[in-house]
Formats: C-alpha cells, sequence, structure tokens
C-alpha cells in the first residue's frame, strides 16, 4: 500500500534498490575471488595466511555478534576458541579416527561443544555489565587457560596434544584447510548477517542502547544476551577446531591466547563495531600484516607494538571504524549527487528547500 | 468505572530515606490520572514499583484483579501496561522507526503482524509528527521530540495503561500542546492514563483527577478543580514550615 507521509522522510541513499543490487554483486564477487584464492595463489606461505585470515574473519564476526550487537565487551573468547581446539583434539584421539578431509566434519562439533561451554560462562559473566563484564570475561579466561594446563587427563597439560596430520599433497595440503576456513567464516558472516535483519538482532541492539528501557518494552534481555553469546561461541569454537587441526599440535598458551582476545575485537573497531561488513574488513587488513610482520621480524614484539599503535589510531581518528565512515561519506556524496540531479524536489515547499540545498552542494562538489 | 490499576499501602526506602510511606491511590479505567506533587515526594519511585523496575518493601500492587507485586519490567509490559522515563530514554543509535520496533516481540505472536505492520509503524510517526525524520537516528533529535519518540514506542504496543513521567518537563509550549493533544485523543480511544508532572496547566488541562503526593503518601485525591483548592495541597506546594511555625508557636519544644 503506498503511502503518502513515509515518501516525506528523507530516505537512506545506502538502502534503495540500485544500492541493495550493487552491494549484492560485491559479496558474489568477493566470495567468487575467496574460493578462487587458492587456485590462483599456490604458494603454502600466501595460502597459510590466507586460511588465517579467513579463521579471524570467522572469530571477529562471531565477537561482533555478541560485544558488538548487544555492546558487551567479551575480552575472553579466547576461551570458546581453545574449547573448540582441545574438543576436537580429545575427539579425533578418543575415536582413532584417520586423517583427512572427514576429520572436518568434527568441526561443527566441536562448535556445539564451545556453546556448551558458554552457557555457564555467560550465566555467571552475563550477571554483571559494561566494566565488570570485561573483567569477569578476562578472568574467566585466565581460569580456563590454567584449567588447560592443569586438567592434565584432558588436555595433557603443557605437553600438548598431537593431532593426526593429513597426508595431502604440499600443493593442495593447505587449500583444504583454507577451504574449511572460508566455511566457517562464510557461516559466521551470514549469521551476523541475518541476525542484524531479524527482530531480535534489534533487541541486542536495544540493549546496547538502553538494556532497562528494553526490558521495560519486553525484551527477555538476559535470555537474548545468552543466546547469543552461544551462538557467538560455536562460531568460534568452529575457527579453533580447525586451527588444531592446521597446526597439528595444541598447547595450553596458543589455545587460550589473550593475544586472540583483543585482535578479534580490535579488528571489529578498525572495521566498524556493530557491522556486518565490519570484522571482515578489520580481519582481511590486520591478520595479513601482523602474519606478515610476524615472518619478516622474527619475534612478534614488533607487530605487539604495531597493534597498540593501530588501536589508539582507530580510536583517535575512526572511532566509528572504516566501514560507518565510508559509508557516511559516501552518503554525503550521494545526497549531494541527488540534490544536483533531481529536477523535482522531493517535497512541495520547494522553494526553500532549494535554496538551502544550494551551497551544500557546492561545498560537496569541492570535496 | 473499575480501578484498572490500584496501589495499596506501599512503603519504600532506599538506605535511611523513607521514599513512599503507605503510600494508596487507583486509577479508574478510561481515565487521565494526574500523579502531582512536590519534588523528592516519591512520584518517580511509585513509577519504578508500578513498573517493576523498582521493589516495593511491602504493598501491593493490582493490574485489573490481577496482584502483580513484585513482577519484573517484561511482565508488566507483558499485562498491557507501558511507560515512559523522567529523563527521556531512547534507543539513540536506532532509527525512529527502528525504536518503535524495538518493543514487537513484546506483544502477542497472534498480533504481532498487525501491531507492527509497516504502515502502522508509519502511522505511529505520523501520529507525533515525526514522519519526516523516520530515518533519523533517534540521537540526533531534540529533548521534546525525543519524548515523543519513547511515546510512540510505547504505543506500538497497544497499552491499556500509559504511565508517563512528566511529559511536558523541559519541552518547548508548541510540543506540549502536541503532547496533551495526543493524550487526549488516545484516551479518547480507551488507553487509560497515569501523568507525572510539574506543568500545573498541562495537568489540569488532561486530567480527569488528580492525585498529590507529598513525602511518599497521597495526602488528596480527587478532581482537578477540587485538588487544587485543597489546604493541604497548597500547603505542600507553598511549603508547610513557615506556615506551621506561624499556627503552632506554643508548641513545646
Amino acid at each position: 500500500m503506498a503511502q503518502p507521509e513515509s515518501a516525506q522522510a528523507a530516505a537512506d541513499p545506502l538502502n534503495t534498490s540500485m544500492m541493495r543490487n550493487s552491494r549484492r554483486s560485491i559479496v558474489l564477487a568477493a566470495l567468487a575471488i575467496a574460493v578462487a584464492f587458492p587456485f590462483v595463489f599456490t604458494n603454502p606461505a600466501v595460502t597459510s595466511i590466507a586460511m588465517f585470515t579467513l579463521l579471524f574473519v570467522g572469530a571477529s564476526s562471531a565477537w561482533n555478534m555478541f560485544s558488538g550487537y548487544t555492546g558487551y565487551m567479551a575480552l575472553g573468547n579466547a576461551v570458546f576458541y581453545g574449547s573448540g581446539a582441545y574438543f576436537f583434539a580429545n575427539i579425533t584421539d578418543h575415536l582413532h579416527m584417520k586423517s583427512g578431509v572427514g576429520l572436518f566434519a568434527m568441526v561443527p562439533l566441536a562448535g556445539l561443544f564451545a556453546g556448551l561451554v558458554a552457557l555457564p560462562v555467560g550465566w555467571l559473566a552475563l550477571r554483571t555489565r559494561r566494566h565488570t563484564f570485561v573483567v569477569i570475561t578476562i578472568a574467566i579466561f585466565f581460569i580456563f587457560q590454567l584449567l588447560a594446563y592443569n586438567l592434565t587427563a584432558i588436555t595433557n597439560g603443557s605437553s600438548g596434544m598431537q593431532l593426526p596430520i593429513p597426508h595431502w599433497g604440499p600443493r593442495t595440503y593447505n587449500t583444504y584447510f583454507y577451504m574449511a576456513a572460508l566455511v566457517v567464516a562464510v557461516i559466521a558472516i551470514v549469521v551476523s548477517w541475518g541476525l542484524r535483519r531479524s527482530s531480535f538482532g534489534l533487541e541486542l541492539l536495544a540493549i546496547r542502547d538502553d538494556e532497562d528501557r528494553a526490558e521495560g518494552l519486553g525484551v527477555k534481555t538476559t535470555r537474548n544476551k545468552l543466546a547469543t553469546l552461544v551462538l557467538a561461541a560455536i562460531m568460534t569454537g568452529m575457527c579453533g577446531a580447525v586451527y588444531a587441526y592446521y597446526l597439528g599440535s595444541i598447547y595450553p598458551p596458543f589455545a587460550f591466547e589473550a593475544i586472540f582476545d583483543i585482535t578479534i575485537a580490535l579488528m571489529a573497531f578498525l572495521g566498524g563495531l556493530g557491522t556486518v561488513a565490519g570484522p571482515v574488513v578489520g580481519a582481511l587488513i590486520i591478520e595479513p600484516m601482523q602474519q606478515y610482520l610476524t615472518l619478516r621480524f622474527t619475534g612478534g614484539g614488533l607487530s605487539l607494538i604495531l597493534f597498540g599503535a593501530l588501536f589508539l589510531i582507530v580510536i583517535r581518528f575512526l572511532p566509528e571504524g572504516i566501514v560507518p565512515s565510508l559509508g557516511g561519506l559516501l552518503r554525503k556524496r550521494l545526497r549531494a549527487k541527488a540534490a544536483v540531479h533531481s529536477s523535482a524536489p522531493p517535497t512541495p515547499p520547494s522553494g526553500a528547500r532549494v535554496a538551502t540545498t544550494g551551497p551544500e552542494v557546492s561545498g560537496g562538489a569541492m570535496r | 468505572m473499575t480501578a484498572l490499576l490500584e496501589v495499596s499501602e506501599i512503603e519504600k526506602h532506599f538506605g535511611g530515606l523513607q521514599a513512599v510511606t503507605n503510600c494508596s491511590f487507583a486509577v479508574e479505567e478510561g481515565t487521565v490520572t494526574g500523579l502531582i506533587g512536590p519534588n523528592g515526594s516519591g512520584k518517580t519511585t511509585i513509577f519504578n514499583v508500578i513498573t517493576g523496575y523498582v521493589q516495593a518493601d511491602s504493598g501491593t500492587v493490582r493490574i485489573g484483579d490481577r496482584d502483580v507485586t513484585g513482577t519484573g519490567p517484561g511482565g508488566i509490559c507483558a499485562l498491557g501496561l507501558g511507560r515512559t522515563f523522567q529523563l527521556t530514554r531512547v534507543f539513540a543509535r536506532l532509527t525512529l522507526l527502528e525504536n518503535i520496533r524495538v518493543g514487537s516481540r513484546g506483544v502477542p505472536r497472534a498480533k504481532r503482524k498487525e501491531l507492527y505492520s509497516s504502515q502502522r509503524c508509519h502511522e505511529l510517526l505520523d501520529f507525533v509528527g515525526l514522519t519526516r525524520l523516520a530515518n533519523e537516528q533517534a540521537g540526533s533529535l531534540s529533548y521534546g521530540q525525543r519524548k515523543l519518540v519513547e511515546l510512540a514506542t510505547v504505543l506500538a504496543q497497544e497499552p491499556r495503561v500509559v504511565l508517563l513521567d512528566e511529559p511536558a518537563g523541559g519541552i518547548n509550549p508548541t510540543l506540549i500542546g502536541q503532547m496533551a493533544d495526543r493524550i487526549r485523543e488516545l484516551n479518547r480511544q480507551g488507553v487509560t492514563f497515569l501523568v507525572v508532572e510539574h506543568n500545573m496547566e498541562f495537568v489540569m488541562g488532561i486530567c480527569d483527577s488528580v492525585a498529590v503526593m507529598e513525602r511518599g503518601s497521597v495526602i488528596a485525591f480527587g478532581k482537578p478543580e477540587e485538588v487544587r483548592n485543597d489546604p493541604r495541597v497548597l500547603d505542600a506546594y507553598l511549603g508547610g514550615a513557615v506556615d506551621d511555625e506561624l499556627t503552632q508557636p506554643e508548641e513545646p519544644r
């Protein structure tokens, strides 16, 4: 049904059907490039970096669907990453599974296990808010790292666990892991996107803006937060399982790594907190950079210093992140363009409108 | 006429401060009831008790014939009671349309589609005169406009009772008039209101009855014109301390 009054609302120039179509083409093109990548770049050093990047795309998207949407800054998602990794190592060991593509079938199970871990973790941590929540998640992370060192029956302690090594040739070895990581990353992005568009996702954003008021409007805040954390944990756990399989061995400090917690958060901040594309863009920038720096300058210390610097720069100059900033810029451009080209102004009292948009347009064109 | 909302013998203290003492009143169905009183007399506390944001020490709250004492904000919402806040609360980074849609899962599934159809959401924005800003973030609005968005968000759920905490506070006279019009119109459609407000002209203009609170309890209840001339009310508003000294000089200390 046509709504005469809705026509008066200033339409979002990034949400027109043309824009939606071009956005769809971009996504499909990116997916095609991602699938073709390991067949074009066969150098194992490159595909290895690409595989890690995809794992971080998944893990950062997962972090963002909870922390970005609800505003609860979790700094302990490595708990789920490590849980997924250790579950994967354990189940392949107990079932005496032969190495091969079939092992990837255990990845979703590892994710479900991480989701199970998220239940008590969330139940505990989500009794708090804001800064307390951040501190609690960090504390829970260290408890899990300690458990990994000490529950030797499950984790073999600091001696670590060995996983079955696949017998794939050197040219295709990374490709299998790359594809597995791509699948996990795509799942995480699709879930994140679906959440963002759903009324459930809208409730999460409402919790971010004003949790108490959301509750008064009938939003089941605790249940929603816990459900989303479990969802994020499942995605993160799947990333952890692929990671463990790729490394071939797993040790407490690598499965439960504090840097991981900070990295996935930084990626989302850089790309754009609470947006679907933000963590993807952030991971695509940060992970290759970090891997390159680690390879180039052994020791890894330099990349950590650059990390800190980057974090400060992002917060100082791009507090909203790359995606929202670019979106805002594009929106401005398009509005200015539309104002120039439209011969018939959208609103009847046009005289005043046109007069006021005049200088704005010339300003936009100057930029 | 039956009481749709009934508060009886509510007590609430915060630490050493007795915010509400033996507070009782009832809101009849289909009326606009005002709740007035000097600053600190416990009006907002009563609102918070009714809507489940604060637990009373004792006393009961009833909606219809249901005892809802101790029910949380979500449960109160499900019973058809909506509220706005004194310090206006909108979802600042959501657009106006999104703000309205936040409550969609708080209504019964059967009514969700109808209440939150795109057309009705736009109608609600039109109702509060903000259609033009439908896709703007609520955080970019003026204080008064935010109050209207807050009201529209509550109205979307089609509540039976709406509690408004200072709907006219801090907004310009044009918007005050608009707010009063909207309340009257909704009341004609059958919505019951309980309104906390300091603006007397506003209260006297829209209310069928008025409850006056002082120091945590209701000291007077009646039609606006009765309450206006009640000596206890004048006393409460103009300050009893001077009066006390004048009328009771011989009281032993």
